[in-house]
């Protein structure tokens, strides 16, 4: 089963604190790009949150800090994951992310391993599962994703959207307490972006979730939040009905006008 | 006949028409030489067997070394620790800047004595031993003579694996690795089980002639008096005074070795299905 059981109490347990998150990208000898300019996400356990806004925005840069894929710069003010410090350099990140599953836009299947090796893997060696009980674990998640048949199938022999399936059930393989997705039907045909929201959908119900997505319908339907990121900055913030019916600033309009 | 079946023929008509002028320049060719490839055969030729045995031992013992050594400094070049960083690019640098006959003479007389090789090098004679006394090598092969070279040709192999080994690591996604440890897994692990697996499988070619390079430059042992098939055939040379035989002889032998390694790669390249990427569009 997947974890989180959404008891009242641990509802109010802040999985993440964002405060003044900043990043900066030398580009040249001389030339600096601000992806981050000082960033604030709370979010509490059992919420779905949507991160949207313009390309550039900042969206992706934040969510993989939340899985140490990338180093806030020194002078930031806070991030804790989990109750982990990702700030302090003490902090053991390989730990954190174990503990926080990742979708990404273009999959990252392993193409060497079957689609049962994918799952297997990370509980093998990182919690030191045998691998009989790893496979079993694996065969229930692909059973719960609807692609049992394909388990020792390689990946490529996979559509887009059964790709982002195995990935999503390859993240829950390691029993996260919270899953990031990083535009997870960017990449997908259109045809398959429905079956991929499906399992997200099915999830929400048992996980936290951040997402990052231009799927407006899906924040809309889904979302317990929906943040609205500009320049590296959260711009917005709030339930899906208030940003989307009623956002206060003129940025997130302009946005919505172009998307919606 | 079809099109594409025409062409064919038109093509092996034309290499058949090259090969067979080829031959007849050869055969017609006067070399003002007296071939003896009886009495070579009666005589002589069971020496260039010798040397052979040695020659593949020798090139096998320094893959064996070469291959972990390389992917080592390798995976040293790509690391984050500057520390490491700097003694991979030494060691290629040194290692593949330097001319490998210089090499093997530092190894031989400079390093072997203070580095203590003599005492691998007994082990190694020990191990071969059996073999060669099956395979009926008559003399005796020097510890530290056998230990230099494999020094020096491991050492210089594994600075082009190393090359070949850090473009293999550069070439794969940088979402593999950022899926791997997003699951957790530490950089060590997802190096061994998500990286490097798909790397050796781009790398395979470029290994397999490293490996051959490797046969061959075996060669370059004789002059620290390793009796390799090199040596053997100059052997041969000096006493049965026959210059074209044990050379053109030797030319096969090592040709022989060098392309079932080859077949070999191209076997385990197919095994791994790697083979069938980039084919040609008919």
């Amino acid at each position: 089963m997947i974890s989180g059981d959404a008891n009242p109490a641990a509802k109010l347990r802040p999985l993440v604190e964002a405060r003044g998150l900043r990043k900066t990208y030398r580009t040249g000898v001389d030339r600096v790009v601000n992806a981050l300019a000082g960033f604030d996400l709370a979010v509490t356990e059992g919420e779905i949150v949507c991160l949207i806004g313009p390309s550039g925005s900042g969206k992706s840069t934040a969510l993989r800090m939340l899985n140490a894929l990338e180093r806030p710069d020194a002078d930031s003010g806070a991030l804790r994951v989990l109750g982990h410090d990702l700030l302090d350099p003490e902090t053991d990140m390989d730990r954190v992310r174990a503990e926080v599953g990742m979708v990404f836009q273009h999959f990252n299947l392993f193409p060497h391993l079957s689609v049962i090796e994918n799952l297997a893997l990370a509980p093998r060696l990182v919690r030191g599962a045998a691998p009989a009980d790893a496979r079993a674990r694996g065969l229930e998640l692909l059973e719960r994703v609807g692609i049992a048949d394909k388990a020792g199938e390689p990946p490529d022999r996979l559509s887009g959207g059964q790709k982002q399936r195995v990935a999503i059930a390859r993240a829950l393989a390691m029993n996260p307490r919270l899953m990031l997705f990083d535009e997870p039907t960017s990449a997908l045909d259109p045809e398959m972006v429905g079956e991929v929201l499906d399992v997200m959908r099915d999830l929400a119900a048992k996980m936290t979730m951040i997402v990052v997505t231009h799927e407006m319908g899906f924040a809309r339907e889904v979302a317990s939040r929906v943040v609205f990121m500009d320049e590296g900055r959260v711009v917005e913030d709030g339930p899906p009905d208030q940003v989307f019916g009623a956002p206060s600033h003129p940025r997130t309009r302009t946005f919505l006008e172009k998307v919606l | 006949m079809t099109r594409a079946r025409r062409r064919l023929a038109i093509r092996i008509a034309i290499y058949a028409a090259v090969v067979g002028l080829a031959l007849v320049v050869i055969a017609r060719a006067d070399l003002r030489y007296r071939w003896a490839w009886g009495l070579f055969f009666d005589r002589w030729a069971h020496l260039l067997l010798e040397g052979l045995v040695l020659t593949v031992e020798v090139s096998l013992v320094s893959m064996l070394l070469a291959l972990p050594l390389g992917v080592v400094i390798g995976l040293c070049r790509t690391a984050h620790d500057p520390g490491a960083r700097l003694l991979g690019f030494g060691f290629v640098e040194v290692f593949r800047g330097t001319p490998l006959l210089v090499q093997v003479m530092i190894w031989y007389h400079v390093l072997a004595g203070p580095m203590g090789l003599e005492g691998p090098g007994a082990w190694l004679v020990a191990a071969l031993g059996p073999i060669n006394r099956a395979l009926g090598v008559s003399h005796a092969v020097q510890p530290t003579t056998i230990a230099a070279a494999v020094a020096a040709l491991a050492c210089f192999a594994a600075s082009y694996i190393a090359e070949i080994v850090r473009a293999g690591v550069q070439s794969i996604d940088r979402g593999q690795m950022e899926a791997a440890r997003s699951l957790g897994l530490t950089h060590y692990q997802a190096m061994r089980h998500v990286i490097l697996p798909q790397a050796l499988r781009r790398i395979l070619p470029p290994l397999a002639s490293e490996f051959i390079a490797l046969v061959k430059d075996s060669s370059l042992a004789s002059v620290i008096g390793l009796q390799e098939l090199t040596m053997a055939t100059r052997d041969v040379q000096a006493g049965a005074y026959m210059t074209f035989e044990p050379w053109l002889v030797t030319a096969a032998l090592y040709l022989g070795i060098n392309v079932l390694l080859s077949l070999g790669v191209r076997r385990l390249e197919k095994r791994l299905g790697v083979a069938r990427r980039g084919e040609a569009i008919q």
